[in-house]
This record gives C-alpha cells, structure tokens and sequence, in this order.
C-alpha cells in the first residue's frame, strides 16, 4: 500500500474510532476497523482514549439537570397556557387537521388525496354532463315554432299527472310545441281565434289559477299589436 | 454479511423509529396530556445531560427544556419516522433551542465573551467544584473518575459547537449522520468538527496532566 493510501485508511479509521467504540459503524466499517487497529497501536491507543472518553461523559461529575414533577408542573402550565390563549380555536382546529394529516401514514395519505382527486374528478364530469333524455317529451318535437299563435312558457308542478297536463292543454286548446328544456319548462301554443291581448290575459290568468302549474308567461303575442 | 447482523451493528443507520416512540409521538399529536408526559420523563434525563454539557448553566437548561417540551407539543405532527428517529428528533429541537438561548444570553452586557461558536470561548460558567467535594459515583473506575473530573474543565474551555459534538459522539452514543441531522450540518462538516474537538480536547486534558501521549492523525 503507498504511503499516501496508508494515511488516507488511517485518517478514516482514526475518524471511525468514535462510533466504533460506541457501536454505530456498519458490519463493513466494523471489520475494517478492526482489521486495522491490529496493526495500528496509535489507533489502537485513541479507542482506548474513546472508550474512556465515553464513560466519563456518561459519568460525569457535573450536577446535571434532572426532570422532576414541580418542573413537569412548569411544563404543563405552559402548555395549558398555549391551549387557551384567545382566538386560537379556529387555528388549533387547523391543527388538529395538521396534525392528524402528518400522523397519517404517507401511503394512507396517498390513497386518500388519490381517492379526493377522483370524487373531485367524477364530480365536475357529472355537473358538466347532460343527463341523457330517457322519456319522450309531451312536445311534437319541432324546433321553435313558427306557426301563428300565442306561446307561453310554462313550467308544472311537480307531481302533476299527464292526465292533468292534458286537461289543461285542452280547456285553452294549447299544445306543446316544445320541451321541456332543461329547467322543466314547455313551450305551449294557444290555437285560439281570438288573440286580443285582454283575451290572451285572461286565458293567463286562468292557466295561473291552476295549482300545479308554477309559471305561465307570454313568450309571443300577436295580440299586442 | 446477513442484513439482521448490519442492522444489529448499526441500528443508527436505518432512521427507525421503535413502535413505542411512534405511538407516543402520536398520541402528543392527539393533545393527549399524558403522552407528553410521558415523554418528558422519557427523553428529558438525556436532553437535560445533553443541554448542561451544552450550557453549563441549571436555570437555561430548565429554560431550554421548557421551550423543547412546548415546540413538541405544538409540533409532534410534523414528526416523521422515515426522517430520523424520535430522539434524534428531539435532540435537534434541543440543540437550536440552546443555541438560541445562548445566543441570547451573549447580547446581554455580562463583559464575559459568550460567543456560542468562538473556538477559543471563555467560561460561561465556571465549575469550581473541588475534586474532594465531588459525590462518589460507585460505577465510575479510578481512571474513568480522574478522566472525568479533568474532563468537566477541558469542556469548559471548548466551544459549544464542540461541546456539542463531543458529547453527541461520546455522551449520547450518536452517530455522525444523527449528529448531522441534530445540528443541521452535513456529515463531513460534523467529521471536521469532531476531529478538532477530540484533538483540542486532547490537548486541553494533556495540558491538565492527563493522557500526555494523545495520538494525532499525520
């Protein structure tokens, strides 16, 4: 071995002697150590030193600080102080959130911010979505009509019968043209002759007197003119 | 080399911390009382050796430990076992509290110098405890007695960085990642302390008549 290596394996032994003599080298540096303190009396000697050193720390002739119940009193003041300064419920809520979170374990914590990104995820889809048409409408399916007439949007109750939105269509001689649109809301036609505005009023007034049906308005009336 | 037989030899090297720590820890997380108490009376005998050898002074250690036990209380969520075991942890805490008090200390007009990281820093406080005056200490050998009372005044004459790294090393049975992770230095700058702590300790208790013939590294 050239000089400069010997020196080089020295110097790290000589560093290693320390947690060699209190136990903290690996099984490699452990062998490596003492395959050398063999034939290295200096190194052999500074373990001697360290393990004396290390005793003497642990012994101590120093009055050292101890724990006792009136400086755990102390402590607990402290504490019940820092629980009850003013204002701080909301932050020690926070956390508490906090605290909880880290003392999740990491692969928990993981699969829950995977689990709320998916719920995040579904639940945007499902408010951009339409939901699909499953019933067919009362309408006859025609684009906005352009047939001539009287037309009011209408929205019914919930829980009205069909038998009753028939009924009604045919006391104003109305029908649907169009819906429901996705608030519920139908486009009924009035085949009436007579469009004068007080006659066109006083069919709305009669259609709002039903009670299940929650909004009738003039979309269109010739009866204005 | 079987993996039991590594971790055997070197437990410090795998950042584990024992079940019971874990479930301690978490239960200060939980603001359960107890639990902190519990660990106070767990971990404060060697964060108390730890902070004396570090301050030299009885009422800041009992500061010191105070702040400790208050920053566990409001931090023992943030503890993390894949980090480093919960002693190192709170020996961490302990040492940037201590700093912080000594440095504190150092800007009060004492005409002493308390500089935490001057090499050469005079007494904080100085130990005028005779020898004959010391308790016995059944366990201590002869040697271990003698190296000790000439140990105690040599650290005095060494800086609380060094101080803090000898007593880790040798006091506290650390290893120098765990020190590194204690004192937030990386692991060669701990090397480099350690080194010249050992060497100017060893020149300090030679210069006290003890161990003459300390080794050096050519």
């Amino acid at each position: 071995m050239a000089p400069t290596d010997r020196n080089d394996k020295h110097r790290r032994v000589w560093e290693s002697l320390p947690l060699y003599a209190n136990g903290t080298l690996s099984g490699q540096e452990t062998a490596q150590v003492e395959a050398h303190i063999a034939s290295c009396s200096a190194c052999a000697q500074e373990l001697a030193r360290c393990r004396a050193l290390s005793l003497a720390m642990k012994s101590g002739t120093q009055d050292v600080w101890q724990p006792s119940p009136r400086h755990w009193a102390e402590v607990l003041a402290a504490v019940e102080a820092t629980e009850t300064r003013p204002g701080d419920s909301r932050q020690t809520l926070i956390q508490r959130l906090y605290a909880w979170l880290h003392a999740t374990p990491r692969p928990v914590r993981l699969v829950l911010a995977a689990q709320a990104a998916l719920i995040v995820i579904l639940t945007g889809a499902v408010v951009v979505m339409q939901p699909p048409q499953i019933y067919a409408t009362l309408s006859r399916g025609h684009e906005e009509s352009r047939a001539p007439g009287v037309s009011i949007r209408m929205v019914f109750a919930e829980g009205i019968a069909e038998r009753e939105v028939r009924e009604l269509l045919q006391s104003i001689e109305g029908s649907i043209i169009q819906g429901p649109s996705p608030l519920g809301a139908y486009t009924v036609e009035l085949r009436m002759a007579d469009t004068t505005s007080d006659h066109v009023d006083r069919v709305l007034v009669r259609i709002r007197a039903h009670p299940k049906v929650r909004l009738a308005e003039l979309v269109d009336s010739r009866s204005t003119r | 080399m079987s993996e039991t037989f590594r971790e055997l030899r070197a437990p410090s090297l795998t950042p584990v911390a024992p079940d019971d720590d874990l479930r301690l820890i978490r239960a200060v997380a939980q603001r359960e009382r107890r639990a902190l108490e519990t660990l106070y009376y767990r971990f404060a005998p060697r964060l108390g050796r730890y902070l004396s050898r570090l301050l030299r002074e009885r009422e800041l250690v009992e500061e010191v430990v105070n702040d400790v036990m208050l920053a566990v209380w409001e931090s023992a969520g943030r503890y993390d076992p894949a980090v480093s075991r919960l002693s190192t942890w709170l020996f961490g805490i302990a040492h940037n509290k201590a700093l912080k008090a000594l440095a504190r200390r150092s800007r009060q007009p004492t005409g002493i110098s308390l500089d935490p990281f001057d090499v050469d820093a005079g007494r904080f406080e100085k130990d005028h405890t005779a020898p004959e005056t010391c308790p016995h200490d059944p366990e201590r050998t002869l040697m271990g007695r003698e190296l000790g009372q000439a140990l105690e005044r040599a650290l005095q004459d060494l800086s609380a960085e060094h101080r803090a790294v000898i007593e880790l090393a040798f006091g506290q049975d650390c290893s120098y990642q765990e020190i590194a992770t204690i004192t937030g230095c990386p692991v060669n700058t701990v090397k480099t302390r350690v080194f010249h702590a050992r060497r100017r300790l060893a020149q300090l208790l030679a210069a006290r008549g003890f161990d003459r013939s300390a080794a050096t590294v050519t």
